[in-house]
């Protein structure tokens, strides 16, 4: 048979011959390809650092063990010629058979190694024809087969990084679940040492209001002076640990929402009459401007804490002989309550934070009046209740304003 | 003299509470326990019961219960807790008490609803 065709047929062969794997797929290639000769050896170099190794080698169809180097006055002869296909004058020793042929293995114009193919017949176009085109397709099948060995080890290297991603997800879903545990037992601690921390405080309040009533005698004035002090510290203590009490439920999700009508302008003027002591201490004035008077439907308790965490903030901000101004209104069945102070006021880039838990802004502390830091959280989250939001304005040393806009709570 | 059980576990609390009714002329008498409680409230009637909820054993609203089942007549009562929980303000008005007081509490208006309490 012609060689072209037989060459055409052999080309489906090594196409094929796709679960090809290391040596035994060039074994078996070059055992194909030496199948169109009567006697043939058949050898593959594969370009290294300086030089060429052989990867495989066929000697009439059967797996040959060349450990020769090709000499290197061949190769330079062979690379230095544009021939797709270089036939050499050999001398017969070097090579087993008479004549010999070379091809590059190359994708494009990227050469990466040779092939050799030495017969004893003589050589025609059309056997050059063959091997070049047979070198060609396993140029391309090397290639191929490089580029699935690598896309083997990235694959691989994906599943790992998947499996791996997907531990570490399980991971942090256990540590979330833990972690909401801990919180879980956090809040149910701290609900319960508040309720034990008042208990105490009961005595402590209760005895000293009952000797500042003078009920059992009278008290010299230091004694009563003193006696002051200690029911205003455990009011402090007090309102500390209600706030405490207040961010656990909130944070369990427990805080209740009782609403009922309640009179603003009353809830309004009873917290200004019990915050007195402290505005009137300060010489500061508060000036009550109320354009409403009616119900709203609202949580009593709940609107009072806002009003007395707001206005006492804005008291303890303000400077001697400040103002704070209450406006009260309704805006289409909305109601709107505004507290404006002339206070230190809050820098832009602070303003967002001051909701959050525990903040305590260095320029705004009162050194001598500690605080948990979670007065305005609770606020927040009261307002939150009453479906209402609350917003900032503030400029440094200006003073701040907080617009409190509940949806449809006016009766 | 008007007489007040007072129910309630606390020493420094009982204390705080018996003085100040002694001192507006009541006649207040101590208990410390529910079960302490329910014994007097057998046998004799009272005024007005001053009652903490949180006590050890049976709490306070299991008193009102057991009270409530043997039909033995419950007297005007303030309850006086430490926790300002808005269920057990629930509760107690299923018991027909409407008076709440969250300790600590504030002596003058202690004594005030007292005094409302038993001149109803």
């Amino acid at each position: 048979m012609d060689i072209l065709v037989k060459s055409l047929n052999l080309i489906d062969d090594i196409i094929n011959n796709t679960d090809a794997k290391n040596i035994s797929f060039y074994s078996k290639v070059l055992k194909i390809m030496s199948s169109l000769f009567n006697e043939a050896s058949i050898g593959v170099y594969f370009c290294e650092n300086q030089g060429f190794s052989l990867q495989g080698a066929v000697k009439n169809n059967q797996d040959f063990k060349a450990d020769y180097a090709i000499d290197s006055t061949y190769t330079n002869k062979f690379f230095n010629s544009n021939d797709k296909v270089f036939e050499l004058a050999t001398k017969k020793d070097d090579f087993l058979f008479e004549n010999t042929l070379f091809s590059k293995l190359a994708i494009k114009e990227s050469v990466f190694g040779f092939c050799v193919l030495s017969i004893n017949e003589k050589i025609t176009q059309d056997i050059k024809t063959s091997f070049g085109a047979l070198v060609d397709i396993l140029s391309y099948k090397i290639k191929d087969y490089e580029l699935n060995e690598v896309f083997k080890i990235q694959l691989k290297a994906l599943q790992e990084a998947i499996i791996e991603k997907e531990n570490a997800y399980e991971v942090i879903k256990k540590q979330h679940k833990k972690l909401q545990e801990l919180d879980k037992t956090k809040n149910l601690f701290l609900a319960n040492i508040s309720h034990e921390l008042r208990t105490p405080l009961n005595a402590i309040i209760g005895f000293s209001q009952a000797l500042d009533n003078q009920i059992f005698g009278p008290l010299n004035e230091k004694q009563a002076e003193y006696i002051k002090d200690i029911q205003i510290s455990s009011l402090h203590l007090l309102g500390m640990i209600n706030e405490i009490l207040d961010i656990s439920k909130i944070e369990a999700h427990a805080m209740k929402f009782n609403p009922s009508e309640i009179d603003i302008d009353m809830v309004i003027k009873e917290v200004i009459n019990i915050l007195q002591p402290l505005y009137d201490n300060k010489n500061i004035q508060i000036e009550y401007n109320s354009e409403f008077c009616g119900k709203i439907m609202a949580d009593y308790q709940k609107i009072q804490q806002i009003l007395y965490n707001l206005l006492s903030n804005a008291i303890k901000f303000t400077g001697k002989g400040g103002k704070i101004y209450i406006n009260s209104f309704t805006e289409n069945k909305n109601y709107i309550l505004k507290i404006k102070d002339t206070g230190i006021g809050i820098e832009k880039k602070n303003q967002t934070k001051i909701f959050k838990k525990f903040v305590h802004l260095n320029n705004l502390c009162d050194k001598t009046q500690n605080s948990t830091g979670l007065g305005l959280t609770i606020t927040k989250e009261l307002v939150k209740l009453h479906n209402g939001k609350i917003t900032l304005e503030s400029e440094l040393n200006k003073g701040s304003e907080f617009t409190m806009e509940f949806k449809k709570i006016v009766v | 003299m008007k007489k007040i059980l007072i129910v309630e576990d606390n020493e420094l609390n009982m204390k705080l509470f018996f003085d100040i009714l002694q001192f507006q002329k009541y006649e207040p008498i101590k208990t410390y326990s529910a079960e302490e409680a329910y014994e007097l409230l057998k046998k004799e009637s009272f005024d007005l019961m001053i009652l903490d909820v949180k006590l050890p054993k049976m709490s306070g609203f299991d008193l009102l219960e057991k009270l409530q089942n043997e039909k033995i007549s419950i007297p005007q009562t303030i309850i006086a807790s430490a926790c300002a929980m808005d269920e057990d303000k629930k509760k107690a008005l299923e018991y027909n008490i409407d008076t709440y007081i969250t300790k600590p509490i504030d002596i003058n208006g202690f004594v005030k609803i007292v005094k409302e309490k038993l001149n109803v």
